[in-house]
């Protein structure tokens, strides 16, 4: 079942008619959601549910049992790593069998074969279960927080199993840790009409985004250029690229509205993924408003150990302390999103930016820039720039091949074909009220500044928010892209 | 709060015992009714414009026409109906003009078929009884026409309004049709989807005027065709030779029952119907093959109409210069203004 699916809108409301009537009773209410939860995910991957249960069972016992074991006395402290190293290896493995085991069989029998070596690995004829990505990571940032004591143990397993499957977010977050959703969980939660109009806005834009924006780009532009690559070149590609880079945004910001929209009339808030990731002045700040909830937990679970571990290394030339901790991270967070080599170089492409930033920005920004002192029109140059990294490291990101992103990139150009007007038409009339909206919400760096528009303006807004849903959807009943990692 | 983080935190059990602000409640509620108003309201705007200012032709023709059906408050002698060929090509004024007799042109489209016509004919009788004559004009390829009934939804009359018209039950009594002409009719933003989006494109690109319709029709519903298209006709006219060594002559069954229903009616009030071609580009009516079509379709019109005294069909065609047309069988303005005094000369005055 997905968000952008008529049998997901009755669900909803089916289990928000369930979860009021049962309003007083905040644990049966737990209950209810994770029945759903449950049922949500067997509904959309079948017999994966079972799969789920596995980091469940596994991560909450271990939470217990670190719980248990004081971390000062030298034997416990083992047994707590053991625990530890299990809880991981535990769910990567998870991870590596269904994700990544067949690229990684594939590749090994490319390089045998360039070695002139025989290898017979088997492959796996294995579906991916849906968000698996997610609540892997989540479960073990779970772990890692207790065994680190930053997180209590949670008591209850209907509540950590709630924490992992959590229907609004269990197919492709946002990434919500452990200590700021567990005692959401266990707590009674309160609606206010203020939440759920919040909530309400945030899901009818979510679907704007998705059904209008993303859908109509990728429809037109985005999937006739990268799957007839060879006959497109110059301007198309270009923009092609430009298109891509709104889809995107449009199809993951569209599945978190709805994800953070349907969680918040629950009564729960979820973590933020976007802040204006296209108002950024430099990589860094990029990975500050793109994807954030994935983000934090990169920086904290590879980044920050990564960059400690060369910090404890003592003769390492400094170089590497600059170029590493970027380098492992970003590559993981491009294997992380697909079992590609596209993925791994868009990582790779990441982690140079920020590299090169680093090296050439003596003094890297963490102010404001507008009201750093530094003129407009180099401010809006340095946005600029940063945006044309940003879309070509979405070509990259969208290519099937490296092959394709090779030619794509090698053929960019502002040469026009007989497309390129159709192409820029429609980039412009599906992005244009969205820019708009998006440079007015920034200038007044407030996300929910249409939730306070005065109550007729907000009418008005939320009626023409349906229309185009209605009227401009391009009725393609295609998922969501980060669903499918 | 200055963004969305932090929206809805636990809260403590005292909290809890807390009413939220009922008056709160409330506003949540009227906004959620009042999107959906505004969507509906919406909605029905679209509907009013796609009425008035439609980039469809032939929706805007039949919207028009029988909002000034339903405008009339008088009755005239004589009533053209048809196609969208005499929409532009039979010119009441000068009827009015020569003969000193009231006309009133209310041609549609050749999609809706005969039948239209018999609509028409039945409302008018019904508000002011039946005028002095009716002429009726279509280009002979609408006579061999199916009617899809969803585009009897853009007749803006009250909803049912079928029920009281020939056929209407048998068109749209099925349920699963009446849904979608409900849709067709109500609903543009489902049913007139791409003719909306392409709207919303134009306006935004500065391609359209919001408020200028694309067609006049004159207060005795003439349309003047304004720019001659000759090498269009000629095109045109090929395309039609095609379509006529491409099929056989066949007065469709929707088609003859509109007849049938026709003589009806002229026979009960001794009403003269008049049964006209288009005008025709000459180059067209010239080819021995489109002759003998049209020889064999007028045999089968007239084995259905041919007994009644009072319905007459009126074989002859007036054809055209490529200079006065803008496609094969769609005059100019002095072409209307010839097409007219031939139908008065031969026709009306007979």
């Amino acid at each position: 079942m997905h968000f952008n699916s008529f049998s997901f809108i009755y669900f909803l409301a089916i289990v928000l008619i369930l979860y009021f009537l049962t309003m007083r009773w905040w644990k049966l209410q737990n209950l209810l959601l994770l029945a759903a939860s449950y049922l949500f995910y067997s509904l959309g991957g079948g017999p994966w549910v079972l799969l789920l249960l596995v980091p469940t069972l596994m991560d909450y016992s271990i939470g217990r049992l670190l719980g248990s074991l004081a971390d000062r006395l030298e034997r416990t402290a083992r047994l707590r790593k053991l625990l530890l190293a299990v809880s991981i290896l535990g769910n990567l493995t998870i991870l590596g069998v269904f994700k990544y085991y067949n690229f990684f069989t594939e590749n090994l029998q490319v390089a045998f074969n360039v070695l002139h070596l025989s290898l017979d690995a088997p492959t796996l004829s294995l579906m991916v279960p849906l968000g698996i990505s997610f609540w892997t990571l989540k479960s073990m940032s779970y772990t890692i927080d207790v065994y680190q004591n930053r997180q209590e143990p949670v008591r209850s397993l209907v509540d950590y199993a709630l924490f992992l499957a959590f229907f609004p977010t269990l197919l492709a977050g946002p990434l919500d840790r452990a200590r700021k959703f567990l005692p959401q969980i266990a707590a009674p939660r309160r609606l206010t009409p203020e939440q759920l109009k919040i909530g309400l806005h945030l899901i009818l834009a979510g679907y704007f985004k998705k059904l209008v924006i993303a859908d109509n780009l990728a429809m037109r532009i985005v999937n006739p250029v990268f799957s007839n690559s060879p006959e497109y070149y110059g301007l198309d590609i270009l923009l092609a690229g430009l298109a891509f880079t709104f889809q995107l945004y449009g199809d993951f910001a569209g599945y978190t509205d709805i994800a953070r929209g349907a969680a918040l009339l629950l009564g729960f808030d979820t973590a933020l993924n976007f802040r204006w990731p296209y108002f950024s002045f430099n990589p860094t700040d990029f990975w500050q408003r793109w994807h954030v909830s994935f983000s934090e937990w990169l920086r904290d679970y590879v980044f920050f150990p990564a960059r400690r571990t060369m910090l404890r290394w003592k003769n390492a030339p400094p170089i590497l302390g600059l170029v590493l901790p970027p380098l492992v991270t970003m590559s993981l967070s491009g294997l992380w999103h697909g079992a590609s080599w596209t993925f791994v170089l868009w990582g790779v492409y990441h982690a140079c930016l920020i590299i090169l930033y680093r090296l050439f920005e003596k003094k890297p920004i963490h102010q404001d820039p507008w009201k750093s002192g530094q003129a407009y029109p180099w401010v809006v140059l340095r946005l600029a720039l940063m945006f044309s990294l940003t879309m070509v490291g979405w070509i990259i990101f969208r290519s099937s091949s490296l092959s394709q992103a090779g030619y794509l990139l090698g053929n960019l150009s502002l040469a026009p074909s007989a497309h390129s007007l159709d192409f820029f038409y429609d980039l412009v009339f599906y992005t244009a009220p969205w820019c708009l909206a998006e440079v007015l919400t920034y200038a007044r760096k407030d996300l929910l500044l249409f939730v306070r528009l005065p109550f007729a303006a907000r009418l008005l807004l939320n009626g023409t928010l349906l229309a185009g849903i209605v009227l401009l959807n391009a009725r393609l009943a295609t998922e969501f892209i980060y669903v499918q990692f | 709060m200055s963004n969305s983080e932090n929206i809805a935190t636990p809260v403590r059990r005292s909290r809890l015992r807390e009413k939220p602000s009922s008056a709160k409640f409330v506003t949540f509620i009227l906004e959620v009714l009042g999107s959906l108003l505004a969507l509906v309201l919406l909605n029905f705007f679209t509907l009013w414009y796609l009425g008035n200012y439609s980039p469809n032709y032939g929706y805007w023709t039949l919207h028009q026409k029988w909002a000034l059906l339903g405008k009339m408050d008088a009755p005239v002698d004589w009533l053209i109906l048809g196609d969208s060929s005499c929409n532009q090509g039979v010119s009441p004024a000068l009827i009015q003009e020569k003969l000193g007799e009231t006309a009133i042109n209310l041609c549609t489209i050749g999609s809706v078929t005969a039948l239209n016509d018999v609509w028409m004919l039945e409302e008018y009788i019904q508000r002011f009884g039946p005028p002095k004559g009716v002429v009726i004009g279509h280009v002979y390829d609408v006579w061999s026409r199916d009617l899809d009934p969803l585009i009897l939804g853009q007749i803006p009359r009250p909803w049912n309004f079928w029920k009281e018209h020939t056929l209407g039950s048998d068109l749209l009594g099925n349920p699963e049709i009446r849904s979608q002409v409900f849709q067709e009719r109500y609903v543009p933003f489902v049913s007139q989807r791409l003719t909306l989006t392409s709207l919303l494109r134009s306006l935004i690109f500065g391609k359209l005027v919001p408020f200028k319709p694309r067609w006049l029709i004159d207060e005795y519903g003439f349309l003047s065709g304004e720019q001659a298209q000759p090498e269009n006709a000629i095109q045109d006219g090929q395309d039609h030779m095609q379509f006529v060594r491409e099929n056989e002559p066949v007065l469709s069954s929707i088609n003859q029952q509109a007849l049938e229903r026709l003589v009806e009616i002229a026979d009960a009030y001794q009403l003269p119907i008049y049964l006209m071609n288009s005008p025709l580009y000459d180059g067209l009516s010239a080819d021995d093959e489109f002759q003998a079509y049209l020889g064999e379709l007028t045999h089968q019109i007239d084995s259905v109409v041919g007994e009644s005294q009072s319905v007459h069909l009126i074989p002859e065609i007036k054809t055209f210069p490529a200079a006065q047309m803008q496609t094969a069988d769609h005059l100019t303005l002095p072409g209307a203004q010839v097409y007219t005094e031939w139908l008065i000369q031969n026709v009306l005055t007979r």
